[in-house]
C-alpha cells in the first residue's frame, strides 16, 4: 500500500528518473511527517537560513579583515600574536557550547538579547556571533598572511616612494590584492555556515533549514532530507560560482585559468 | 569574460547533478523506504 502511494514499487531508475523530473522544477514531493510540499516547507524556511548565514557571513568579515590587517601591519609584535591567540581560540571552541555560554550571559544573566526564536533582528545577534566564530579563525590568517605577502610587494614600495599615505597604500593597493583568497574563502565559508546551520539552528530553536533538517532526519522523512541536502548544496555550487566571478573581475589573469 | 563564465556554469551544473544523484542514492541505500515511513513495528 504505502510501496504503491509513494511509486516505491517502481524499478528504481523509474523512481530517480521520476525525482529528478520533479526535482528539476521544484517539486520535491510531500513530506511523510509534515503532510505539507516539501518545496513549501523549505520555501518558508531558507530564509531564515540566509539571514543567518548572511548576519554570520558579515559579522566574521567586519571583525576577521581588520584583525587580519592589523596582524599583518604589527606583524612579529604582542598584537599579531594576540590576534593568532584569539583566531586559535575561535578556531577551538565548539560552537553549540559557545551558544549555550552566550544564552546565559547575554540572554539570561544580562537580559540584552533573546535566547531563542526568530521576530526580530535581535533574535539573530546570538546565533550570528556564534556562526561567526568559526568562520574568523580563516579569515584572519588568510587576510594576514595575504596583507604580509602583499606589504612586502615591490609595488607597495614604489607606492611608499611616491609619498601615498599609508592608509591608502593598506585600502586601495595592499587590502586589493590580499583580498582575493580570503574572497573566495568567505563565499565557501557561507556555504559552510549554511549547512553548519543545523547546530546552532538547534541551539537557539530558530525554525530554519537546519532545523527542519534536524527534525527531518529524527522522522524518517526523506523527501524533506534529500531536499534540503539538494538545496545547501546547490547554494555552495552557487556561491563558488560568485566567488570565481568576484576574483576573476578582482584579478583579471583569473579569467584565462 | 563570457568563456570563463560559461566553463564554470558548466562545471556548477555537473556538480549539481552529481549531488542529485548521491542524495537520491544515499536514501535508497539507508534501507527499505516503506519501513522507514510507516515505522518498524509494521513489518
Amino acid at each position: 500500500m504505502i510501496r504503491r502511494a509513494y511509486g516505491l514499487d517502481q524499478p528504481v531508475i523509474v523512481q530517480f528518473g521520476n525525482w529528478v523530473a520533479k526535482a528539476a522544477v521544484g517539486d520535491f514531493g510531500e513530506s511523510y511527517f509534515f503532510k505539507q510540499r516539501v518545496s513549501e516547507l523549505i520555501g518558508a524556511r531558507l530564509p531564515i537560513t540566509l539571514t543567518l548565514g548572511l548576519v554570520g557571513l558579515a559579522i566574521a568579515a567586519v571583525v576577521s579583515i581588520p584583525l587580519g590587517v592589523l596582524a599583518a601591519v604589527r606583524e612579529s609584535t604582542a598584537i599579531d600574536r594576540a590576534v593568532q591567540v584569539v583566531a586559535l581560540i575561535g578556531q577551538a571552541m565548539p560552537s553549540f557550547w559557545l551558544g549555550l555560554i552566550l544564552m546565559i550571559v547575554f540572554g539570561i544573566k544580562l537580559a540584552w538579547l533573546p535566547v531563542s526564536g526568530t521576530g526580530t533582528w535581535q533574535h539573530y545577534v546570538m546565533p550570528g556571533i556564534v556562526l561567526a566564530f568559526s568562520a574568523i579563525p580563516a579569515l584572519t590568517r588568510l587576510t594576514r598572511s595575504g596583507m604580509i605577502q602583499a606589504l612586502a610587494s615591490d609595488y607597495i614600495r614604489t607606492a611608499r616612494a611616491k609619498g601615498l599615505s599609508s592608509g591608502s597604500i593598506l585600502i586601495k593597493h595592499a587590502l586589493r590584492n590580499a583580498a582575493i583568497p580570503v574572497v573566495a574563502i568567505a563565499t565557501v565559508q557561507l556555504g559552510f555556515m549554511l549547512g553548519g546551520s543545523i547546530v546552532i539552528e538547534t541551539v537557539f530553536a530558530l525554525h530554519g533549514v537546519g532545523f527542519l533538517a534536524w527534525e527531518s532526519i529524527g522522522k524518517n522523512d526523506f523527501p524533506v532530507v534529500q531536499a534540503v541536502v539538494l538545496v545547501l548544496a546547490l547554494i555552495y555550487v552557487g556561491l563558488t560560482l560568485l566567488a570565481d566571478m568576484i576574483n576573476a573581475v578582482l584579478d583579471p589573469r583569473l579569467r584565462s585559468a | 569574460m563570457l568563456g570563463f563564465l560559461l566553463r564554470r556554469l558548466i562545471v556548477a551544473l555537473l556538480v549539481g547533478v552529481t549531488v542529485l544523484t548521491i542524495a537520491f542514492a544515499l536514501t535508497r541505500l539507508s534501507g527499505d523506504l516503506a519501513i522507514a515511513i510507516a515505522g518498524a513495528k509494521s513489518r
